[in-house]
């Protein structure tokens, strides 16, 4: 009975209850698609990260993630494809070497064809910082999507021992080409200086920073034999089917492998900054909820507040009549979470709306597109269309409301019959 | 009361006599130590270089060979390097003309400067650096020494010197110790710290006997501090001192010819 008395009162004022349920509508749709929009960013940054080059999982000697010297080597890395044999979780695993260095253009003198001898002293000598990467290029097609990401030439091969590829970025800073020399020094096993000249193959452009400025990618076996490490890698990354596999892989990885000689990372450790950007945005996106969601809900309660005091003598008669003032209560108390439950409802459908037509249709921020790249972000953002914004935003709303609805009713339930019968 | 006076500061100056002498003394040793290591114009030799890492299965051999000239008045201390073996590191060189180095590695042709940021780092992957070849410090004019005391070793008297940078030295050690037979300033060994105080590697002298005509200790061995297992052991193969070496030899073009 209490139900359709409520319902009843509410559209009393038609107008003012509209209004009312299209603020929380609104609110709620805001709050639904912003966080859609979050999620679908985040996955976005999250799969291009991990499929393009870094991987689900990395298995390193322990010590290297850090360090990055000749101490810590992975002597075996066939263990690790041991460890990981028939796991349908995993489309597949690649072992890298991963050295830093310096790379530098070494032009031959396109007229005699050969080397000046004094090609060290020669104007141009352009050097840069390298993170030099041994690779098995196939097991790479296999697993990452960075081969596919050729912008000139092609992806190296093991055929072709002395052809590295490197990013668009570095091309431009040393000014080489698909064909050009290139001289790569670092240390080698022993820690002594080697350098080698090698021949730019590929340019490809990923963009990601790292890759597209730093990396040099050389065939596995070349490094090992010029670096004299043998069959020793650095690292062996691994791509999962499914992301929802990351902890159970890992923790049946870590189960196989002796932890004294080995260390399991997730990408969340090895590739910490977009982590922390994706709970950095997160924390942002939900103070920015808990303020339209406050503003909201100061709308419920202003039209609840404002009936309730026009509706003094109302509920002094109420009152008067014997209605138990916790009745009166209950009752405002309802007619504030009706409207609201009428707002959510739209809320959820408008909020569906907007994460649809934006999961199919991209937000396109090309124009601004140089801030994101530096990042390794996709200019175009795309919303995800799963239920959990929808149902953390409801669950919020609803709560806040509820709370904020005890206010007014409990104004009501405490009028004197007597003061209030007789209000203006 | 002026008699007292008088009497006061002559002992007090007397008191300073012993600590003068000791540095004197110090002194002296370190000069002999200089001479028995440098003393000479010129050398020839050829050397064994053994590192070894503890997470190495086996020891690394390199050999090579060297010139050495002194600084005179018009020109600078001139040293060059030729790599004999391993196969993978023959044929590299390295120049040191004063106290800038060169590098030269065959594979690529390539002639490079070791700049100062460079200079602490490992040469050829030994335990010493860059810095430690081109030494261009003094361990006579750069330091301030002091005996700090004496102890016995396999029946020989050593003294143990500190060595202190003047402020004004090239010198990045905070602190080194020597220690030398009191005989002879015949270097028995040689302790490095920084600028903290901490420890950081120790030279041992060994197999003292005659070379070249001089008596000089043939096997250096240099042990990084806090790195068990890891050590680089040179030992003088042959050495011809005073010899006259050819100033071409000091040259770019010399470092190029690589395996000559």
């Amino acid at each position: 009975m209490l139900l359709k008395l409520a319902w009843r009162n509410i559209w009393r004022n038609t107008r003012r209850t509209i209004l009312t349920i299209a603020g929380v509508a609104f609110g709620l749709g805001i709050c639904i698609y912003s966080r859609a929009l979050g999620v679908g960013f985040h996955n976005q940054m999250i799969r291009d990260a991990i499929h393009v080059f870094a991987g689900h999982i990395q298995v390193n000697a322990l010590h290297w993630h850090g360090n990055w010297t000749m101490e810590y080597l992975m002597d075996n890395p066939d263990a690790v494809f041991n460890a990981i044999k028939d796991d349908p979780r995993i489309i597949g695993a690649a072992p890298r070497a991963t050295v830093p260095g310096l790379i530098s253009r070494k032009l031959i003198k396109a007229a005699t064809g050969q080397e000046s001898m004094n090609d060290d002293e020669s104007g141009e000598e352009n050097t840069s910082t390298a993170l030099i990467t041994g690779v098995d290029p196939e097991a790479e097609k296999k697993i990452t999507s960075l081969p596919t990401k050729m912008r000139k030439g092609r992806y190296i091969s093991a055929d072709d021992p002395m052809g590295v590829a490197i990013g668009a970025d570095l091309a431009k800073t040393l000014g080489v080409d698909i064909g050009d020399r290139v001289l790569l020094w670092t240390q080698n096993y022993y820690e002594s200086l080697e350098a080698k000249y090698f021949f730019v193959r590929g340019i490809y452009k990923s963009g990601s920073f790292d890759l597209d400025t730093f990396y040099v990618f050389v065939p596995l076996q070349t490094v090992q034999q010029f670096l004299q490490l043998d069959r020793m890698v650095t690292t062996v990354t691994i791509v999962l089917k499914d992301s929802e596999y990351l902890d159970p892989v890992t923790n049946s990885i870590k189960g196989n492998l002796d932890p004294k000689v080995y260390e399991v990372l997730k990408w969340t450790d090895f590739k910490p900054e977009i982590w922390q950007y994706v709970v950095f945005d997160d924390i942002g996106g939900y103070m920015f909820l808990g303020i339209l969601m406050i503003v909201v809900v100061f709308g419920i309660l202003n039209t609840q507040l404002m009936a309730v005091f026009e509706r003094t003598r109302e509920f002094g008669a109420m009152l008067a009549l014997g209605t138990r003032p916790s009745r009166v209560a209950l009752l405002v108390f309802i007619e504030c979470a009706m409207m609201t439950a009428v707002g959510v409802v739209f809320g959820n459908l408008l909020g569906l709306l907007a994460a649809y037509i934006n999961s199919r249709a991209p937000i396109d921020l090309s124009r601004d597109a140089a801030a994101y790249e530096v990042f390794g972000i996709d200019p175009r953002l795309y919303a995800a269309v799963l239920p959990f914004p929808f149902v953390i935003c409801t669950c919020l709303i609803f709560s806040i409301a509820l709370v904020m609805s005890l206010w007014p009713a409990f104004r009501a339930a405490r009028y004197k019959p007597v003061d209030a019968l007789r209000h203006v | 009361m002026r008699r007292y006076l008088i009497a006061a500061l002559t002992l007090m100056l007397l008191m300073l006599i012993p600590s003068v002498a000791a540095e004197d003394r110090a002194l002296e040793l370190i000069r002999k130590m200089d001479y028995i290591m440098r003393g000479v114009e010129s050398s020839f030799g050829t050397f064994t270089m053994t590192i070894e890492k503890q997470r190495w299965k086996k020891p690394r051999l390199i050999k090579m060979k060297s010139w050495d000239k002194r600084e005179t008045e018009k020109e600078p201390a001139k040293s060059f390097i030729l790599i004999a073996e391993p196969v993978s590191e023959a044929g590299k060189a390295f120049l040191k003309i004063g106290n800038e180095m060169w590098s030269y590695f065959p594979d690529v042709n390539a002639i490079t400067k070791i700049p100062p940021s460079m200079m602490f780092q490992d040469w050829m992957g030994s335990d010493f650096t860059n810095d430690d070849l081109v030494r261009e410090s003094s361990v006579i004019n750069d330091y301030t020494h002091r005996i700090t005391g004496t102890h016995k070793e396999a029946g020989q008297l050593i003294d143990v010197i500190e060595l202190i940078p003047k402020p004004e030295a090239p010198v990045t050690w905070g602190k080194v110790i020597a220690e030398v037979r009191d005989s002879d300033g015949m270097p028995v060994r040689q302790e490095y710290f920084n600028d903290k105080g901490e420890k950081v590697r120790t030279m041992s002298f060994l197999d003292i006997r005659q070379m070249g005509g001089k008596i000089i200790p043939t096997k250096w061995i240099m042990k990084p501090e806090g790195k068990p297992g890891d050590q680089t052991m040179f030992v003088i193969d042959s050495i011809e001192f005073n010899v006259k070496i050819n100033p071409k030899i000091f040259s770019m073009a010399h470092l190029r010819q690589g395996g000559m």
